[in-house]
């Protein structure tokens, strides 16, 4: 059996065990780690696949200050009105 | 870019009460930074549905707000389809056992010196236990303690 690659981080058997989330974010990062045996056999981990991002998909908000504006919504652009809101939000009052 | 926006900023998303569409602007400048949805945990979702009905009290009580039950009902439906669909809000539950030590460790930390709010805290809390590196609030108080906690914030 040909040698594993002489540069991947090294793990113990005891630190997959003790320390799972290292040994794995290790593996994020370089892709592959090594884990070793106390009999001195070692065995590759691999990172096989990262899920994409999600991301966000965007509604029309413009849609729906047209839709607020009709319902009679008319903003405020008091400032002292406007923390006195926040404050309210923010369960203060 | 994973960014868990608080009650402040949501609540101005969907009813722009303050007529800025400063919030609708933020989204769609970092719109291709996103790597997740919006998180909302029961909490922030409580507090959202109480703070849009509570724009209607306010609007009749006093000051110069003009929120109808009929404009609020109108963004409570539009937060709720998002919250449905996923794709700008996603439900998520983050068990106590995960926020009790952010938590705590906050309110030793922060609370005697600055007296930031509980739900301040549960939100930056849960922002940390989600792994989420920004926290998008226009409440100053909030985006202070986030900015304690290491979380990147929106200008207000």
């Amino acid at each position: 059996m040909s040698d594993m690659k002489a540069n991947l981080a090294s793990f113990t058997v005891r630190d997959l065990n003790r320390k799972p989330a290292k040994v794995l974010s290790t593996c994020d990062a370089e892709g592959e780690v090594e884990i070793r045996t106390r009999a001195g056999k070692k065995y590759s981990l691999k990172l096989l696949e990262t899920p994409r991002d999600e991301g966000i998909t965007l509604p029309d908000f413009d849609e729906l200050y047209r839709k607020l504006d009709e319902a009679g919504c008319q903003p405020i652009n008091n400032p002292e009105e406007m923390e006195r809101l926040d404050r309210i939000i923010a369960g203060e009052e | 870019m994973n960014v868990y926006a608080d009650t402040n900023f949501l609540i101005r998303l969907f009813l722009n009460f303050d007529g800025s569409k400063s919030p609708w602007s933020l989204l769609q400048e970092f719109q291709t930074d996103f790597s997740s949805p919006f998180p909302v945990p029961p909490l922030l979702r409580y507090e959202c549905l109480n703070a849009m009905n509570r724009m209607v009290y306010e609007s009749r009580r006093s000051g110069q707000l003009r929120m109808t039950p009929e404009s609020v009902a109108i963004g409570i439906h539009f937060f709720e389809e998002e919250l449905a669909k996923g794709k700008l809000l996603k439900p998520v539950s983050i068990p106590w056992t995960d926020l009790n030590p952010i938590f705590e460790s906050m309110v030793h930390r922060y609370t005697q010196k600055y007296g930031f709010r509980t739900y301040d805290m549960v939100h930056v809390s849960s922002a940390i236990a989600l792994n989420f590196d920004a926290f998008w609030s226009y409440d100053q108080k909030a985006r202070k303690l986030a900015e304690l906690e290491g979380l990147a914030t929106n200008s207000p």
